[in-house]
C-alpha cells in the first residue's frame, strides 16, 4: 500500500513515524526485504557536507540615516556585489578579501555572521537626491540584519569526480592538494548518504521540498545549475535562513592557491511512499560509480584514468593503472552522517514535517559545456623553428648560434632529435663567470616543455609559474618540434 | 640515553630513486655499518625527503658531509592540530604517509595522532580550515 505525505506527517505528529538514516536503511532492507521496509519505514534521512563554491548570501541592512544607495560594499574587507537595491547586497563565498586573499573570503564573512561576530561594513556611493549619503562605516551582527538568506544554486551533486595528478608537480586545486605522480587522490560526496543518490529519479525532491540546510531549515527551490540528470549529475538549488544556521554545519574554507569557499551541510528527508523508494534508498556505496580524472591535464575534458565505487573511495585506497593510491575526501562523511541523524531526530521530535514538491525536477536536461565564440589559440599556431645544438658542440659554437640567430634559448637534442636539455643566454653568461668550458656542465636537463596542442594560456601559465621565457615544443615521444617564447605569446597570443 | 632530534634531508628530484638506494648513499656518506634510523621517506615535488632521527652530534656530522647546496637539511617543524577548527573533511588524510591523520571509526571523524606524526608538514597547506599549523 503506497503511503501519502499526509499519512507520514500525521505519524510524525503522533510521534509514531519510523525514521532511518540512509545508512541504517540499507541494513533494514537487507534484513527485512523491500516490501516490509516500504511498509515499516516512513522517512529515510540523507546528508552531505561539501565545499559549495556556488554559494552566497543575500543580506538586507535596513536604511541608515541619512540613507545611502551603496555603490560598493565591503564586509570585513571582502567586496560584496552591490548591483541590487540601496540597502541590499550579495556576498559570494569565493570572493576573497582585498587584504588577506586566499585566507579570508566571503565564506568566512558568512561564518563570522553565523558565529554571532561583528562584521565591519564599509560602503560608498555617488549620492543621489533620495540617497544623499556617500560614505558609511559600521559594525553589524547577524541579528542586526533584516534578512540574511543563504543561497546555494548548486548542491547535492549526485556524485563527483575523483582527482589525481600525474604530472611531476604538486597541484593545488579545488579538489585539494594533489601530489605529483598520482601520490594521492581526493573525492567529494557522501556516497550512499547523498540525497540524490537515494532519490535518483527525483520522485520526492523538487521545488518546495523542506530540507536541513546549514543547521536550520531550508527549501529546495528548483533544479540546480548544471543540473544534468541524463549523465547522472543532478544538482539542487537550495536556500535557507542564515539566522537559523550554525557554524557546525556551515563552515568557511580556504584552499591554498585556489581560493575561498564554504562547506554547506545539506540534509534531505525522503518519504518512503512506495516500495520503489524503499529499494532506491537501500543503495550501497558499491553501486555508486564515479570516474578518476587526471587533474594534471589543465583542460575541461580531463582524461578518465579509472572507474571506482564510493566503497573503494571510503576504503582509503584506490587502484589506478595498477598503482595503489591513498584517497580521502574533500567533503566530510562524519558531518554528512551527523546531518542525517540530526534530521532524523528533528522528525522524531516532531520539529520537522515533510512537504510534497509543488514541481518535480527535470529528468531530461543535460548540462552543456560553454560555447566560446572566440577561437582557442594553440601552441601549434605560435611556435617557431628552434635553433638547436648537441652536446658535442662547444660553448663557443653555441654562443655563435645564439648571436647569429638572435635567439635566447637553444634546445639541446640527441642524435635522433629528442630533447635532452636547454641552454640559454643566461647559462652562457654563467659559464663565463664561473670559467666553465664544457657545454655539458651548463645545460639545464630538467626542461619545462609544451606540446603543439596545448592551448596558449596553458603554455603561458607554465612560463609564469616557472619564471621562464620559453618552452621547447615536443611530441609525445619527446622529439623536439620547435620553440615558443613569451614574446610569441605576448605579440600574437593572449 | 642521548636526546634524538628529527631532521629532514631533501634530495633534489632525480638524485635518489628509491629507499634502498638512499640507505646505501647515506651509509656510504656516514660510513656506518648499521642503517640510520629512518623514520620516513616521502616523495614531494621538491624531490625526495627523508626524515631521520639522530643525535645532535650525528646531525652536525651530516651537515659537514652533505655539502651539495641542493641537498637541504633542516629541523622538523612542529605540527599543531586544532580540533575545534577541523570539520573532518579529510583533505589532509590522503597526504599523510604515516597514518597520523586518519578517519577514526566508527564516526569517521578526522583524528591527529601526534605520536605517529613525523612532522613532514605536507598537510599544513592542504587544510581548508587552517586547523593544521606549524609552530
Amino acid at each position: 500500500m503506497p503511503k501519502t505525505y499526509q499519512e507520514i506527517n500525521d505519524r510524525i505528529k503522533q510521534g509514531s513515524a519510523f525514521v532511518l538514516t540512509a545508512e541504517e536503511m540499507k541494513k533494514y532492507v537487507e534484513e527485512n526485504g523491500t516490501a516490509k521496509a516500504a511498509k515499516d519505514v516512513d522517512v529515510v534521512t540523507t546528508g552531505t557536507f561539501g565545499a559549495m563554491c556556488s554559494s552566497g548570501a543575500f543580506l538586507n541592512f535596513g536604511h541608515s540615516d541619512p540613507p545611502i544607495k551603496a555603490e560598493h560594499v565591503w564586509l570585513n574587507g571582502v567586496h560584496a556585489y552591490h548591483g541590487n537595491a540601496a540597502a541590499d547586497c550579495y556576498i559570494g563565498v569565493t570572493r576573497m578579501s582585498d587584504y588577506a586573499p586566499f585566507v579570508y573570503g566571503g565564506g568566512h564573512v558568512i561564518e563570522d555572521f553565523v558565529r554571532g561576530k561583528e562584521v565591519e561594513v564599509h560602503a560608498n556611493s555617488y549620492g543621489t537626491d533620495c540617497y544623499p549619503r556617500t560614505e558609511l562605516e559600521t559594525y553589524l551582527t547577524l541579528a542586526d540584519l533584516n534578512q540574511a538568506i543563504l543561497c546555494n544554486p548548486r548542491n547535492g551533486y549526485q556524485r563527483y569526480n575523483v582527482a589525481v595528478n600525474t604530472t611531476d608537480k604538486t597541484l593545488y586545486t579545488y579538489m585539494g592538494k594533489l601530489l605529483p605522480h598520482s601520490g594521492n587522490a581526493t573525492y567529494s560526496g557522501a556516497g550512499c548518504l547523498n540525497p540524490l543518490s537515494n532519490d535518483p529519479d527525483y520522485e520526492t525532491i523538487g521545488l518546495g521540498t523542506r530540507i536541513f540546510l546549514g543547521g536550520g531549515t531550508g527549501y529546495v527551490i528548483g533544479e540546480g545549475t548544471q543540473h544534468s540528470p541524463k549523465t547522472g549529475f543532478g544538482t539542487l538549488f537550495v536556500k535557507g535562513d542564515l539566522k537559523q544556521m550554525t557554524a557546525e554545519f556551515l563552515a568557511a574554507a580556504a584552499f591554498t592557491k585556489y581560493g575561498t569557499s564554504i562547506y554547506v551541510g545539506l540534509g534531505i528527508p525522503i518519504p518512503i511512499l512506495n516500495e520503489g523508494l524503499a529499494k532506491k534508498t537501500a543503495i550501497k556505496d558499491t553501486e555508486i560509480i564515479t570516474n578518476v580524472l587526471d587533474y594534471g591535464v589543465p583542460r575541461r575534458d580531463r582524461p578518465t584514468l579509472a572507474k571506482v565505487s564510493y566503497a573503494d573511495l571510503k576504503s582509503g585506497v584506490i587502484i589506478v593503472e595498477g598503482k595503489e593510491i591513498p584517497v580521502s575526501s574533500m567533503s566530510s562523511l562524519s558531518k554528512a552522517r551527523k546531518i542525517a541523524l540530526k534530521l532524523k531526530e528533528w522528525i522524531e521530535k516532531k520539529n520537522f514535517f515533510l512537504t510534497a514538491p509543488v514541481e518535480t525536477l527535470s529528468r531530461e536536461t543535460e548540462s552543456h559545456p560553454m560555447k566560446v565564440t572566440s577561437e582557442i589559440k594553440f601552441v601549434s599556431g605560435f611556435m617557431s623553428a628552434a635553433v638547436t645544438c648537441t652536446l658535442k658542440e662547444t660553448i663557443t659554437e653555441v654562443a655563435n648560434k645564439i648571436v647569429k640567430n638572435d635567439q635566447d634559448h637553444v634546445p639541446v637534442v640527441d642524435d635522433v632529435g629528442k630533447l635532452i636539455g636547454i641552454v640559454t643566454t643566461f647559462d652562457l653568461t654563467w659559464a663565463l663567470a664561473k670559467g666553465k668550458l664544457n657545454l655539458a656542465d651548463i645545460v639545464t636537463r630538467k626542461v619545462i616543455t609544451t606540446t603543439p596542442d596545448d592551448p596558449i594560456s596553458v603554455a603561458a601559465r607554465k612560463m609564469k609559474e616557472n619564471s621562464i621565457s620559453a618552452l621547447p615544443v615536443i611530441d609525445s615521444k619527446n622529439k623536439l618540434l620547435g620553440l615558443i617564447t613569451s614574446g610569441d605569446v605576448l605579440q600574437r597570443g593572449e | 640515553m642521548k636526546e634524538m632530534v628529527r631532521v629532514v634531508v631533501t634530495f633534489p628530484r632525480g638524485a635518489v630513486k628509491d629507499e634502498s638506494e638512499y640507505t646505501r648513499i647515506f651509509n656510504d656518506i656516514l660510513n656506518v655499518e648499521r642503517p640510520l634510523p629512518l623514520i620516513q621517506f616521502l616523495t614531494t615535488d621538491l624531490g625526495i625527503e627523508i626524515v631521520l632521527e639522530l643525535t645532535e652530534e650525528k646531525v652536525q656530522h651530516l651537515k659537514q658531509l652533505l655539502t651539495d647546496p641542493l641537498i637541504r637539511i633542516k629541523s622538523r617543524v612542529q605540527i599543531q592540530w586544532d580540533r575545534d577548527q577541523c570539520v573532518s573533511c579529510g583533505a589532509c588524510v590522503s597526504l599523510c604517509n604515516v597514518g597520523a591523520l586518519l578517519f577514526q571509526k566508527p564516526d569517521d571523524n578526522v583524528f591527529y595522532d601526534e605520536n605517529k606524526c613525523v612532522q613532514c608538514g605536507l598537510c599544513v597547506d592542504a587544510c581548508p580550515r587552517g586547523a593544521i599549523t606549524k609552530k
